[in-house]
């Protein structure tokens, strides 16, 4: 059964019983180079395979852009 | 000679830091840092497009082994999205410091100090390296120091201004006022702007706009590079007075006569 999430505001369809490790994998993003709120809840990298989304879940996935000045 | 820049017993190898927006690409980010020497480099906290995931990464160009990482909270304005924009900057497992803003308004980019302390003192209590980017104002200075902070980051002139040290008596009167190195943050707009700075006394000088806007931001990192290391050596070195006449440098003694 698929789930619906929301990542970094926009509703996404996955599969049931996805981690936050497997959707960076999905989403093609380094897991090393990222940080991760899960429902406004920080997720350590060490959690990240172990915290499995839920339907109506909230995640934001950011990552370091150029900036300062 | 040993005059090595500490911020929370850490040794920072330059006084010249950078920041990494406004520059053509990630290519011309790399090569300017290169050529400015910085040591500390500031980066920005932001989502990462999911759609499009055909863009690279900054820290691709920018190895976290060889440069000290300072994440900012650049775009906060409230005390809370800076304190929740750190906590997600530590947890992508760079560096525990921040270089904390807290913007006040949009048009000046001022900061908003009643924020700035109350996100200070939150982000100091959870064991945060914190830096505040704050006016240049003595009083404010002195309780940031108070509530824990690490350094204080004084602007020079409004964010991206340019227009130089505006008031370099009331930096004096931070240096005098605090114990924690005093960086300047904001308002450079060329290589002189930059050894004023130093000369003054400050500890190290953050810029970005400056050298990213440059015609050539290559070559104005350089300079900067260079105007920080003059203006530091004249500053230990130490100017002689401003004296109204003539001081001869020439002997008196065996003029022709």
């Amino acid at each position: 059964m698929d789930i619906n999430v929301t990542i970094n505001g926009e509703s996404r369809i996955v599969p049931e019983g996805t981690s936050v490790l497997s959707l960076l994998k999905m989403l093609d993003i380094d897991p090393g180079r990222v940080a991760i709120e899960y429902n406004m809840e920080i997720v350590n990298k060490s959690d990240f395979n172990d915290t499995v989304v839920k339907e109506n879940d909230r995640l934001e996935i950011i990552t370091f852009v150029g900036g300062g000045r | 000679m040993n005059d090595i820049l500490k911020v929370a017993g850490r040794e920072i190898m330059s006084r010249l830091w950078v920041g990494t927006g406004k520059y053509k690409d990630f290519e011309e980010t790399k090569r300017a840092i290169e050529a400015s020497g910085a040591h500390v480099v500031t980066v920005a906290v932001r989502r990462v497009n999911v759609t499009d995931r055909s863009r690279e990464n900054l820290l691709d160009y920018i190895n976290p082994e060889k440069y000290i990482i300072l994440p900012n909270t650049a775009g906060c304005y409230t005390a809370k999205d800076a304190v929740r924009t750190a906590n997600l900057a530590r947890a992508a497992g760079v560096s525990d410091m921040v270089k904390l803003e807290v913007i006040g308004d949009e048009k000046t980019l001022m900061p908003d100090n009643e924020a700035l302390l109350e996100a200070a003192k939150i982000l100091i209590k959870d064991g945060f390296i914190v830096l505040p980017y704050t006016n240049d104002d003595p009083v404010m200075a002195k309780k940031l120091q108070d509530a824990g902070c690490h350094a204080i980051m004084p602007l020079a002139a409004p964010i991206g201004s340019g227009l130089g040290i505006r008031n370099p008596y009331n930096i004096r009167i931070i240096m005098e006022s605090v114990s924690v190195p005093v960086i300047v943050d904001a308002g450079v707009g060329t290589a002189s702007d930059a050894a004023i700075v130093m000369e003054l006394g400050c500890d190290a000088v953050l810029m970005n706009t400056a050298i990213a806007c440059a015609k050539d931001p290559l070559r104005m990192a350089h300079a900067m590079r260079m105007a920080v290391e003059a203006g530091r050596l004249a500053y230990l070195a130490g100017r002689i007075p401003r004296k109204l006449y003539a001081s001869a440098s020439s002997p008196i003694e065996g003029i022709i006569e």
